[in-house]
């Protein structure tokens, strides 16, 4: 014959689990109340912008004046690059179409008659356009947590210059060539996940990276000989 | 009034109340004129230029030399037949009391005197012009007043008599015939368009400083390298110091090799460079910066004496400092030496430009700003998925 708890026994335990439950179940419910319904924070990513900078200094090939004039000086070149997501393989690669624009000026002591050096200042200003390509791994970020990303890029450069002599404008011009680039980046996110999710959430930047880039201008043998190869540094974001 | 109210808004109601009419009353006491202030001074203009009271530009040496002539207003007089039959100033050593009605007359050891005076009609209100010159105000040369002064307008019935008690008004004076020092160290550089001259200036009561050249300096010097570090003559220099040894019949000449006629270390020129003497040129740097920059254009010549002047608030002018010579000389950039190298940019390519000299040359500044706009438009109105 099959025992059976007293009712009593049951009606008390019965109570307890319910007392018990109560608090809970209306704990839940407040949550549930003030809680959104869950939704992905990761906001859309168009863009990539990178601020940055560098010593530049134009290799003016056999040609000695540029040395002789500003020598020592080695600008620096600041930059603003940005990019717009033409493709986006998700965890792989960008495929990117974009510009920069730039400014290095230079300075130094023009020569009187004799050829000796006088307080006047000569100075030489060079702000580079770029209108690029570039194609964008970030795979190792993405899949293995490896913060590199490497980013080659291509395209054309307008480098407008201008020369003067004290308050005179001596001349002006532009330089024009092709322009290559390869970009390393260190991943920032992959070292504060955490903190790359709120800034997406609160300012929509998908990433941020520094990235030190190796460049080469090289204008057309009928352009004034201002390019150069030469390295900038830089912050960038994924917005 | 309070009476309907509940006993403890009521209580607050009245001690609100007794407050609110307490500062009230101390408000008024205070912002209220007193009473025997009965109009009010302006000075309108110094030497029949107009006076900006907001500037607190005080009077200075030469205004009070030349015994220039202040034009006051006077408003808000009694009139309806109140007025005294005078308004007199006086003035008298600094703090006295030349309201106080026994020191206003001559018996009283001289302490205050009358300085101007003019008659007035019973009904007048305003006096658009109570003009009185410095003389008396600012001193003498042997004890020059420094500071405020304060003039005493009063009302009497006969000239020199007591004040009519209730009709006076005071004027506090701004008065500062001290000059500042000369600058020191001047030095200049040798260039075309911009060539940079320096000095310094130890004095703190400087609100600009006045370059003064005299184009007409000879004995053309031969420039070097190192011509912007040029040794000069020290305006504190005594006449025996070697500095000034070369000089000859009026004229100094210049370590460097320069001299001149007209422009000396420790000389006193105008303040403002409109008034200076035709044989020299001048130049205001405006505010406190010890360096600047002059084209050869500007000078006027090839060969030029430079001194500075520190100029304070009041127009005073410190002696011209020591002085330094500045060459024009053409000058030779980056460019024109590129292109004397053999250096050129060939005419011709649809995608290269060429180098041509231009005069109103395009300016890039515009790029970053449009670059930045950009940039800010695409974060703007771009969307966040939600």
């Amino acid at each position: 014959m099959m025992r059976t708890m007293p009712p009593s026994w049951l009606l008390v335990l019965g109570t307890f689990v319910a007392l018990a439950a109560l608090p809970e179940l209306a704990h839940a419910q407040l949550d549930d109340d003030l809680i959104p319904a869950t939704k992905s924070f990761v906001s859309p990513e168009r863009f990539i912008v990178v601020f940055r900078g560098g010593p530049y200094t134009p290799n003016t090939g056999s040609d000695k004046t540029f040395k002789t004039f500003y020598g020592g000086d080695s600008g620096p070149l600041l930059d603003l690059e940005l990019n717009a997501i033409a493709l986006r393989v998700p965890k792989v690669l960008y495929v990117n179409v974009g510009g920069s624009v730039g400014m290095a000026s230079y300075s130094g002591r023009a020569l009187g008659p004799s050829g000796t050096v006088v307080s006047e200042k000569t100075t030489f200003t060079i702000n580079p356009l770029v209108a690029m390509g570039s194609l964008r791994i970030d795979a190792l970020p993405r899949l293995l947590k490896v913060p590199f990303i490497f980013t080659g890029k291509a395209g054309w450069e307008w480098a407008h210059w201008s020369t003067g002599t004290g308050t005179r404008t001596d001349a002006t011009g532009w330089s024009v060539g092709p322009f290559y680039a390869g970009e390393l980046a260190l991943d920032l996110d992959t070292f504060e996940p955490a903190a790359a999710r709120s800034m997406d959430e609160e300012w929509g930047i998908n990433h941020t990276f520094i990235a030190l880039e190796i460049y080469h201008f090289a204008p057309t043998s009928k352009s004034l000989p201002i390019g150069a190869t030469a390295w900038l540094v830089g912050l960038g974001f994924n917005f | 009034m309070f009476a309907f109210w509940p006993n403890t808004m009521r209580a607050h109601a009245q001690n609100l109340f007794l407050s609110a009419f307490l500062a009230l009353s101390a408000a008024f006491a205070i912002a209220a004129p007193t009473a025997s202030a009965q109009f009010t001074v302006k000075l309108l203009s110094v030497n029949g230029a107009a006076y900006n009271v907001m500037s607190l530009r005080p009077l200075n040496k030469k205004e009070c030399d030349s015994h220039v002539k202040l034009s006051f207003l006077i408003e808000n007089l009694p009139g309806s037949n109140v007025n005294p039959a005078y308004i007199e100033l006086w003035v008298g050593p600094s703090g006295t009391d030349c309201n106080v009605a026994t020191r206003n007359t001559n018996t009283n050891g001289m302490q205050c005197m009358s300085v101007a005076s003019k008659q007035i009609a019973k009904t007048d209100k305003t006096i658009s012009s109570f003009e009185v010159t410095t003389a008396g105000l600012c001193g003498d040369s042997t004890n020059r007043f420094e500071g405020t002064r304060t003039l005493y307008f009063l009302g009497v019935n006969s000239l020199d008599s007591n004040e009519v008690a209730t009709v006076f008004s005071t004027y506090g004076l701004l008065i500062d015939q001290q000059p500042p020092a000369a600058p020191t160290g001047v030095s200049g550089g040798v260039g075309d368009t911009e060539i940079p001259i320096n000095w310094s200036s130890t004095s703190s009561d400087v609100n600009h400083f006045e370059l003064v050249w005299d184009p007409n300096a000879s004995s053309a010097a031969t420039y070097d390298a190192g011509m912007s570090s040029m040794s000069t003559i020290d305006a504190s220099s005594s006449s025996s110091d070697a500095a000034v040894s070369g000089e000859d019949g009026g004229t100094v000449t210049q370590p460097n090799g320069c001299s001149s006629k007209v422009l000396m270390a420790g000389d006193e020129v105008a303040a403002d460079p409109k008034s200076l003497p035709t044989e020299l040129l001048g130049k205001t740097i405006e505010g406190k910066v010890v360096s600047t920059k002059v084209s050869g254009s500007e000078l006027g010549s090839k060969l030029v004496a430079v001194g500075v002047v520190a100029v304070d608030l009041a127009g005073n002018a410190s002696p011209v400092s020591n002085i330094t010579c500045i060459s024009v000389v053409p000058t030779t950039g980056f460019w024109g030496a590129y292109k004397d190298s053999g250096g050129t940019v060939q005419p011709g390519c649809t995608c290269s430009l060429p180098g041509q000299p231009r005069n109103n040359p395009l300016t890039m500044a515009a790029v970053w700003p449009i670059a930045l706009a950009l940039l800010g438009l695409v974060a703007r109105t771009r969307r966040r998925r939600s």
